[in-house]
């Protein structure tokens, strides 16, 4: 095949390196870029820089944020004494959408899986230990694990509360099982199971 | 439930080839290395989403092509249809699969099992003969096609045992972990170890407990003198449970798999494997034979090391047959029985013994070398009832 452009190459190689783009949807990526009026282009290209250049992780609860502190962890409404930890930033973005939850949160960036080679240290777990050390007067008073029901999530959460267990902190998980809204005959028998085993006391 | 038709495309050595099927008999015959045990091939990937073969998906395509395609039309026995299609992408590596054109996302739970299937070749021995691995994975699968739950649960169990092995690895070879973090890890792992092993092992001694009688049944039938056979199961957890006795509950099963790996917790950590579950357990065949002196008493031995070929060929049989009834009663529809070049392979008193009998079965494919075995079923089936397709290089003529 002849080599039309080694820029286009190069456009096509760094698209397709995006999760869920393959080399087809790259290549229909980067023909759109080659139409677009030469400002749209600068425009999109700062938006990538900027993005590298201004986003860090927030000092106490290591979630993305513009500043050295985020916006949740200065807001003075939320209460500081409950913790609610997650996986991935878009975590925090869908509790918060929910609106239901007033305390803080804090990321650990990944869930603990030997066999990807994620191991305690690899994730942001020394980061909620400190903070749960140093909390001064707000002593943090519950944790709540809230992260994905799958083997890595639920060993991550055993872990977690054996190594939290000498601090004293009331430890909990978010409940698992039926979806809201659904009926019991449309639940598939596995979450049906694992509801019946989570049943809580009334 | 019928298989009705099917359609193959780049599968093995077909190219594009629809077959439609005899609710009752199918009788595929041809030369070796024709095809004909594609076929079975493929209606076990419309079924169990993988070859019972054991082959690899890329394996199964055609050569000079990227991608196959096996569709299929069942019919249930309330006359509804279902329209299965499986594509596998060897350049993408992916599978997919469609019911009734929509996607499937989880096919343990909506495909598997809900188009129950017996199969049957040469190959089955090895259950009989060959590793515990082989007798897990035929009765794990026998359990999975009646119960989702307990696929689920084996899938988890075979995540955690994978994390917890390397964890013990990364551990022993590259020492990325703390000794402290790894014990609190591997204490982690081993929690969830003890409550998937209590919920695997409960349910292959309860399923044991129900499968005997329809052993037992079949047993007899096969056999009518003086053998008995007898299955148990082997665990370092519990050690021997015979079907009869009184099974633990899941709470004593989960104690005990704690006690146990905590006995082992340092040797696993020396030798960096995990050394207890039910991933080592083993179902135990057994035969009886009863003296035709009375006084002389009975004779139990082991099938792996004393039976003879005949023996171990009866008891696979008994299996098989017994795994259609239970399919049959826990499914409450006749499951597709495929029998692949058994004629070969077992005695012909044996053979005998089931085609007799098939008329008590419902849909069945059979492959052979020797057409003129058909005129032996005739004897059974109506011209109607039975169908014959030769196979020629890839094609059904």
């Amino acid at each position: 095949m002849i080599n039309i452009s080694n820029a286009l190459d190069n456009l096509v190689d760094e698209f397709s390196k995006l999760p869920q783009i393959g080399r087809k949807t790259a290549m229909r990526l980067a023909m759109h870029i080659t139409r677009q009026p030469k400002q749209d282009v600068e425009r999109f290209s700062r938006a990538l820089t900027e993005i590298k250049d201004r986003l860090r992780f927030c000092s106490v609860c290591c979630n993305i944020t513009e500043d050295e502190v985020c916006n949740i962890c200065r807001a003075g409404s939320r209460k500081h004494g409950i913790i609610c930890v997650v996986e991935e930033p878009q975590d925090v973005f869908a509790i918060e959408k929910t609106n239901e939850f007033r305390g803080k949160y804090h990321v650990l960036h990944g869930i603990i899986s030997p066999l990807d080679g994620i191991g305690p240290n690899d994730i942001r777990i020394k980061e909620l230990l400190d903070r749960l050390s140093r909390s001064g007067d707000d002593k943090v008073e519950e944790l709540i694990l809230a992260l994905n029901p799958t083997v890595e999530g639920e060993t991550t959460i055993l872990y977690l509360s054996k190594l939290l267990k000498p601090l004293e902190i009331k430890i909990t998980r978010i409940a698992r099982g039926i979806p809201v809204g659904s009926d019991l005959e449309f639940a598939d028998e596995v979450t049906l199971a694992k509801a019946l085993e989570g049943r809580i006391l009334i | 439930m019928i298989l009705k038709r099917i359609v193959l495309k780049n599968f093995r050595n077909y190219s594009s080839q629809e077959i439609t099927f005899n609710d009752k008999f199918n009788f595929i015959y041809g030369s070796n290395g024709q095809g004909k045990t594609n076929i079975l091939e493929a209606v076990s990937y419309s079924t169990y989403g993988k070859s019972f073969l054991g082959a690899a998906e890329s394996d199964c395509v055609k050569f000079g092509s990227n991608e196959f395609f096996v569709e299929s039309d069942f019919i249930n026995d309330l006359g509804n249809k279902d329209f299965i299609v499986i594509s596998y992408d060897k350049l993408k590596k992916s599978k997919a699969v469609h019911r009734n054109k929509q996607k499937v996302n989880s096919f343990s739970a909506e495909v598997f099992g809900r188009f129950p299937l017996v199969f049957l070749s040469p190959k089955s021995l090895n259950i009989t003969y060959g590793n515990p691995s082989d007798r897990r994975k035929f009765f794990d699968i026998l359990i999975s096609q009646s119960s989702n739950l307990y696929l689920d649960q084996l899938k988890e169990l075979a995540k955690i045992l994978r994390q917890k092995s390397a964890l013990l690895r990364e551990y022993s070879i590259h020492k990325k972990y703390k000794l402290a973090d790894l014990k609190n890890l591997l204490n982690s792992y081993n929690e969830k170890l003890s409550e998937f092993s209590a919920k695997v092992l409960f349910k292959r001694l309860n399923f044991l407990k129900e499968f005997e009688s329809y052993f037992d049944r079949n047993f007899q039938f096969l056999l009518k003198q003086d053998h008995r056979g007898k299955i148990s199961y082997y665990s370092d957890i519990t050690k021997e449970v015979f079907p009869e006795d009184a099974l633990p509950e899941r709470e004593e099963l989960k104690a005990f798999t704690e006690k146990l790996l905590s006995e082992k917790y340092e040797d696993e950590i020396k030798r960096a494997v995990t050394l207890a579950g039910p991933q080592r357990d083993d179902y135990i065949f057994k035969l009886t034979k009863y003296g035709k002196d009375l006084n002389k008493g009975t004779d139990t031995f082991e099938l792996k090391n004393f039976a003879s070929q005949g023996e171990h060929k009866t008891f696979l049989l008994a299996l098989k047959l017994s795994e259609y009834d239970y399919l049959k009663s826990t499914k409450s529809t006749s499951p597709v029985l495929l029998l692949d070049d058994i004629l070969s392979e077992l005695d012909e008193d044996r053979v005998s013994k089931i085609i007799s009998h098939l008329k008590d079965y419902g849909q069945i494919f059979l492959t052979t070398t020797d057409r003129n075995y058909i005129n032996r079923l005739k004897s059974f089936y109506s011209d109607s009832e039975i169908s014959e397709f030769k196979i020629e290089e890839g094609k059904v003529i």
